[in-house]
């Protein structure tokens, strides 16, 4: 996952909800959520669409690339 | 059961099941003998494996949905593209190996067999358990 740099932690942080929370509002594991937020994983788009939605900000909010 | 609980289930009783695919493989190319312990024993233990995922997904199926996710999913196809190119290499060893000892060809077919299941099965459980 070098190429995508994720704001996932801080977005989530900030709405103030829990890697649990998270997980279980947009059905997945609490270690996929993990892996997400640690670049160690690149989610599918519709993972990613369900997160931005969650956390109520653009996916470009979410995830960049690196340059 | 929460999905943490389910996955580190499903890591245990697959890496169970490898390591005794493993030993059966082992014992059966050292020992020259199709069956080297009871041929139902690494079935029971995979079909143990499918049984007690199947039966999370009645017991609890929402965390069940959860520990089968895209995470999941990505690990297992990792897994699996590694024991594609393990059982080909292993092929090639356990047939070479096999003709030069003069082992018979049911041994090769039970070792080789059992091998092939620990290829997809051990890599499956430590992938998943460094995942995440």
């Amino acid at each position: 996952m070098g190429e995508l740099l994720s704001h996932l932690k801080a977005l989530r942080t900030e709405a103030g909800l829990t890697q649990a929370q998270l997980a279980e509002a947009v059905g997945v594991s609490r270690k996929t959520i993990n892996t997400v937020e640690n670049g160690v994983f690149v989610p599918s788009t519709v993972l990613a669409l369900k997160l931005a939605r969650e956390l109520n900000v653009s996916l470009h909010e979410l995830f960049e690339l690196k340059d | 059961m929460n999905e943490l609980s389910i996955a580190r289930l499903r890591q245990i009783m697959m890496a169970g099941t490898g390591i005794v695919c493993l030993v059966y493989c082992f014992l059966a190319a050292v020992w020259n003998t199709p069956q080297p312990m009871a041929w139902y024993i690494p079935a029971t233990f995979g079909s143990g494996t499918a049984i007690a995922m199947v039966l999370t997904a009645f017991v609890a199926p929402k965390s069940a949905e959860m520990a089968f996710d895209e995470g999941y999913r990505h690990v297992a196809q990792k897994a699996a593209a590694l024991a594609y190119w393990v059982s080909l290499f292993g092929f090639a060893v356990f047939f070479i190996g096999f003709k030069s000892l003069g082992l018979d060809l049911t041994t090769l077919v039970a070792s080789f067999g059992t091998f092939m299941g620990a290829a997809y099965l051990l890599p499956f459980a430590y992938l998943d358990w460094k995942f995440g």
